[in-house]
């Protein structure tokens, strides 16, 4: 079985040629398949944030490849990449990176907004997720009047409005407590039933050792260990 | 979306009327051409050649015919009779005087 | 399409934001896009004012220079020009200044020649005997008199003389009669002492307005010491002093613009924390630069197309429904009798194109540039945040 996304010596350098050089990933190569449940771990400096902005295509690395469905993205234009991005991915940052002041429903219409789909499905799409999440009647209110754990909701629904085939999600347990921790991790398994590809990061060992979980990649040094 | 059909409804409302007021200046301009008509009547009866808008001076009252181009009387763009003084350009006939210089013939 | 309507209305969302900043950014803009097209259309009805109106003046007034001064023209001096083919009148006028130290006020008195019977615009009679005289409504209201009272003059003698008031001016021809005093011509002369064989200036009018200029010439070749001044020339007096690239509205509003473009730069450029942020998670949920950009258009388009019309339409009730009231101190100066502008509507549409062009191209570029560098730069910085 071909994999959705191969990671081909995949090397990323910040601040090249300069005194403060950082080398986040060096030479990592990896194979993601479909409907597959991955975390990378590793402590924090180790380059789980930077391999995931790679796989998202957020990113470009500084040598190596990354393909998705055996095409090659890394050097696709800007335009390009942002639909790609848009068609195929969805991301729960580590700080939910909402817009505070917005209402719960603009915040998930984000990715919809540049995008030609009438306002009657992206109203339908809000319904919909909304109601998944439980967050119907915190819809029209606006992002900061909502707890931490409602707003990692919303941050989840956003990633979910375009029906992304894969969900990255960076650190996804960091602002919560145990029971919320548990609730999220019961909502992503629920993804993973409707076939969606997961990829998280985490070095929380309640994710790491989670049922849901198919496969570990350690990073160590911005390196497979 | 309703935003911005609200905010579209609202420029069209204005531009609306905005265009309205336009109009309707210009059915005034015609309306008012038999006042004109009366005023031109006027003019051309006392001999007027000016508006009769800035009263503090000779050159501010009757702009088209004051003659800047005496020294000394107020000098034109002088501040102390602003804003009038100031942008009001100088009157167009000038005088026609001027310096020509005729040389001595040589003896020889 | 819906993509545009869709940007438009997160644009919208976004301004709402910042909802106090961008409250206080639209008032001021739309309050100087008033202050703009209040004088774009006060001076433009007043040049419309003046062409239409004075186009019925004299074609050619011929003054007479003396000492390189202006000085009275000799009765005589009509007899070559009247010889001129071409002209069909010369009529001598008769007027002065007169001030009222008092109130601070600068009259202009008039001799009214024998013609003609009746005076359009005047309210009672036209004044016929010594010692009667018609006056200009600004007049009446400064002083507060009306027809039947008299007025005291001092004369050229020094001598008090009591005029009794026969008519005034209809409200309509304020523009033109505001400050003026319309005396007999002959009591005029007496009262400036001045001789009847000279008067202040000639009114010509010709049978084709288009020979003026060459009779003009004529005029001063006859007459070395004359200046004669064509109507075409007070026409374009007029037309050069409310012109909107010369005169008033430059001078009125130059500071007005530039002080705006300051504004704007510096609200503008200073592309916040905030925004930058905004930024990086639109990109990082898939916004790609063109659709920021857009978004920034939408931003800046809504902002100054609603200042704009908001601000011509204010402009337009302060003008003409108003009468310019917040203005007219501005123009009117040290002006003592100034005339209550009832002022008819007249847009060049050109002009107002252009006001719209400089109000709203540099604000939407002042929007759209400094967001584009925070619109490039990759997605994945929102990650590291």
């Amino acid at each position: 079985m071909t994999p959705l996304i191969q990671i081909d010596q995949v090397s990323q350098t910040f601040n090249r040629h300069q005194p403060d050089e950082v080398q986040a990933l060096r030479d990592v190569s990896l194979d993601l398949q479909t409907g597959e449940t991955t975390v990378l771990t590793g402590p924090s400096g180790s380059g789980k944030t930077s391999l995931l902005s790679l796989i998202g295509c957020m990113a470009r690395p500084t040598s190596g490849r990354v393909h998705l469905e055996q095409r090659e993205v890394t050097r696709l234009p800007e335009r390009f990449l942002a639909e790609v991005r848009r068609e195929n991915f969805g991301f729960v940052f580590q700080q939910f990176n909402l817009l505070r002041d917005l209402t719960v429903t603009d915040n998930i219409l984000l990715p919809l907004t540049p995008t030609s789909l009438p306002a009657r499905e992206m109203r339908n799409r809000a319904e919909e997720v909304l109601e998944r999440f439980d967050l119907t009647r915190r819809a029209t209110l606006k992002v900061r009047q909502l707890s931490g754990g409602e707003q990692q909701r919303v941050a989840i629904a956003r990633a979910l409005i375009n029906r992304p085939r894969v969900l990255i999600a960076d650190e996804p347990t960091a602002h919560l407590d145990h029971a919320l921790a548990e609730g999220l991790m019961e909502l992503l398994s629920s993804l993973k039933t409707d076939g969606t590809t997961l990829i998280l990061a985490s070095h929380d060992p309640f994710v790491i050792d989670h049922p849901l979980i198919d496969r570990r990649v350690q990073l160590h040094d911005g390196a497979l260990a | 979306m309703y935003r911005a059909h609200l905010f579209a409804f609202c420029l069209c409302f204005m531009t609306v009327l905005l265009i309205a007021l336009i109009l309707q200046g210009f059915r005034q301009a015609v309306d008012q051409e038999v006042h004109w008509e009366g005023q031109r009547q006027l003019v051309s009866q006392l001999g007027l050649t000016d508006l009769a808008l800035w009263s503090e001076a000779r050159y501010t009252r009757h702009i088209s015919q004051a003659d800047l181009f005496t020294p000394f009387q107020n000098m034109p763009g002088a501040p102390d009779l602003f804003p009038a003084g100031s942008i009001l350009p100088p009157a167009f006939s000038l005088p026609q005087t001027r310096v020509e210089v005729v040389r001595q013939e040589s003896s020889q | 399409m819906t993509r545009q309507w869709k940007l438009l209305d997160y644009a919208l969302a976004s301004l709402l934001r910042r909802k106090g900043k961008n409250l206080s950014i639209l008032v001021i803009y739309t309050l100087t896009v008033a202050t703009l097209a209040s004088v774009l259309f006060l001076t433009q009805s007043l040049r419309q004012e003046a062409t239409k109106v004075l186009s019925g003046g004299p074609d050619l007034v011929v003054q007479r220079l003396m000492a390189g001064r202006h000085e009275l023209v000799p009765l005589n001096y009509a007899d070559p020009i009247r010889k001129l083919p071409g002209v069909k009148s010369v009529q001598p006028r008769v007027w002065g200044y007169y001030y009222d130290s008092l109130k601070k006020v600068n009259l202009t008195l008039m001799g009214l020649p024998a013609e003609p019977e009746i005076l359009v615009l005047l309210e009672g009679e036209r004044p016929s005997k010594g010692q009667e005289i018609a006056v200009g409504r600004g007049i009446a209201d400064t002083y507060g008199f009306g027809v039947g009272d008299s007025l005291l003059l001092i004369d050229a003698a020094g001598e008090k003389q009591l005029y009794r008031i026969t008519g005034l001016f209809e409200t309509g021809s304020d523009l033109l009669t505001n400050d003026l005093i319309l005396f007999p011509e002959a009591e005029l002369r007496r009262f400036f002492a001045m001789p009847t064989n000279r008067a202040t200036d000639l009114a010509v009018s010709v049978y084709n307005p288009r020979e003026v200029a060459t009779l003009a010439q004529k005029v001063r070749y006859h007459l070395p010491d004359s200046r004669p001044i064509g109507k075409t020339e007070i026409l374009h007096t007029y037309d050069t002093v409310f012109h909107w690239r010369s005169g008033m509205l430059l001078t009125v509003s130059l500071a007005a613009l530039i002080a705006f473009c300051i504004l704007a730069w510096d609200k503008a450029t200073g592309i916040s924390a905030d925004e930058r942020r905004e930024i990086g998670i639109l990109k990082a949920v898939g916004w790609d630069t063109t659709d920021v950009l857009a978004l920034k258009f939408w931003e800046g388009l809504a902002v100054s197309l609603v200042a704009f019309l908001l601000g011509t339409i204010l402009a337009w009730t302060h003008t003409y429904v108003f009468g310019a009231g917040l203005l007219a101190p501005v123009i009117q100066g040290w002006s003592v009798l100034f005339p209550d502008f009832d002022l008819t509507p007249s847009v060049d549409l050109y002009q107002l194109f252009i006001l719209g062009m400089l109000t709203v191209t540099p604000y939407i570029a002042c929007t759209v540039i400094p967001s584009w560098k925070a619109a490039i730069t990759d997605p994945d910085s929102v990650m590291r945040s």
